[in-house]
């Protein structure tokens, strides 16, 4: 690729996932999923090995608990920076008040205020193909009384 | 546009480098900083590394002298292009120039390039992008021309507005609440909370958010963090002693966890490593006093 087309292409990436968080701001978990490959993978790594599995599967099971449990939900994006040929990483809060048990979290009616990292990846048709997200898990569970 | 004479020219020299800025004119002073001329006046550099931390604000670059190199956390020496879009940064960065050192540039208020050229900002975070991807390849081409052929700052600095006037047709846009909000963290050098802005611009947080992305490239807060931590590095640069208890007060941290926080997230090193070991231009330079053009 030459250098031009490369920037290009990332300045593409980077529409998608930002797309992808306006998605999630609006609690629209189709509309997230409609930027992601059908095959897609993610990681949402402070769950360890419970936290790998197919977007469409597992993600859309922990959004949609999310925002079930968190109705009031919502997030802030930061910044957007490509990484590499195929890759954006994305700075957001996280932040809602829980009114429902929520995995191991039960539920105490409490606020979080969380800073994510994620990081996607794209495939040349600017599909995401994996997520992988990281937070201060333990930091989350306090700030909700766990 | 008709330029007026300019009053006395004010030189700032330091070692072989010369770096001036200009002021807009008073219809572009919403969108645009500044503009600079930085020049060693045809002597050469050798291998020479200028590093900047975050400054929040983005910048059209020509670059009239030897190619340079940029390293930042994406690009390890990346050769820049010849003129560029510089977008937001979030960390610090260095620059690595050799030989004839001369450069003209437009350095823009936050949400300057989203609102005169309609341009998503926040593509360009941390990325330099050549300018004839953007804007109309003759046009560049005969900017660069003329920046190598006209001989004094100050005319440099006028043809770089009149390249921005000519790129938006002259249509100057009125500021919106953006712009406005924008420039107010910058004039606030960031020491403001996102909820005194909002309750100026009259949107729900959401919506001003994601406005203030699309226009500026970062977030609200986010931004305001970087503002303040420009602010703070412009106070420190070219010292070698600082009263940090005094400027983290000054500078309206919290506390100093998250001064150092912050100061190790954009510059990415502790304030003392900083002191003792930094390239920044104004290690060279005197620091510039803008002068007019009109």
């Amino acid at each position: 690729m030459t250098s031009a087309i490369k920037e290009q292409h990332a300045l593409s990436l980077k529409n998608a996932c930002v797309s992808f968080i306006f998605a999630y701001q609006q609690k629209n978990v189709d509309k997230m999923l409609g930027f992601c490959d059908p095959d897609g993978t993610i990681y949402f790594k402070p769950l360890g090995e419970a936290g790998k599995g197919k977007i469409h599967e597992l993600g859309k099971g922990i959004w949609t608990a999310l925002i079930d449990c968190f109705p009031d939900i919502d997030n802030t994006l930061d910044a957007a920076v490509a990484e590499g040929e195929d890759s954006v990483r994305c700075q957001v809060v996280i932040r809602g008040t829980q009114e429902k048990d929520f995995g191991d979290i039960p539920n105490k009616g409490g606020h979080f205020d969380s800073d994510h990292i994620f990081i996607f990846r794209l495939n040349p048709d600017n599909k995401i193909t994996d997520i992988q997200i990281s937070w201060d898990h333990d930091d989350l569970k306090r700030q909700l009384g766990s | 546009m008709i330029f007026r004479t300019l009053g006395p020219r004010i030189l700032l020299r330091a070692g072989i480098m010369l770096y001036q800025k200009f002021s807009p004119s008073s219809i572009l002073i919403p969108f645009v900083e500044a503009y600079y001329v930085w020049t060693s006046e045809g002597d050469m550099v050798d291998n020479m590394v200028i590093e900047s931390p975050p400054s929040g604000f983005c910048s059209i670059v020509f670059n009239a002298g030897d190619a340079y190199t940029l390293t930042n956390k994406k690009f390890d020496n990346l050769t820049v292009p010849g003129s560029f879009i510089a977008g937001q940064s979030l960390y610090s960065y260095s620059l690595r120039l050799s030989g004839i050192v001369e450069m003209a540039g437009i350095v823009f208020k936050p949400a300057g390039l989203a609102s005169l050229f309609n341009l998503p900002v926040y593509e360009f975070t941390e990325e330099r992008i050549d300018l004839r991807q953007k804007f109309d390849v003759a046009t560049v081409t005969r900017i660069e021309q003329k920046i190598r052929t006209i001989a004094t700052a100050d005319n440099k600095a006028k043809l770089l507005e009149q390249f921005v006037l000519e790129l938006c047709n002259s249509n100057i846009p009125v500021a919106d609440s953006i712009d406005n909000a924008a420039n107010l963290i910058v004039e606030r050098n960031g020491m403001l909370h996102v909820n005194d802005i909002l309750r100026e611009v009259y949107m729900s947080r959401r919506n001003f958010e994601r406005k203030f992305f699309k226009k500026v490239g970062l977030s609200p807060k986010y931004y305001a963090r970087i503002r303040r931590i420009s602010y703070l590095m412009n106070i420190i640069s070219g010292k070698k002693n600082v009263d940090w208890m005094q400027l983290f007060n000054d500078c309206a941290y919290y506390d100093q966890s998250h001064f150092i926080k912050d100061f190790l997230e954009f510059t990415g090193r502790t304030p003392q490593q900083y002191l003792d070991a930094n390239s920044e231009l104004a290690n060279i330079v005197n620091k510039p006093v803008t002068q007019s053009l009109h």
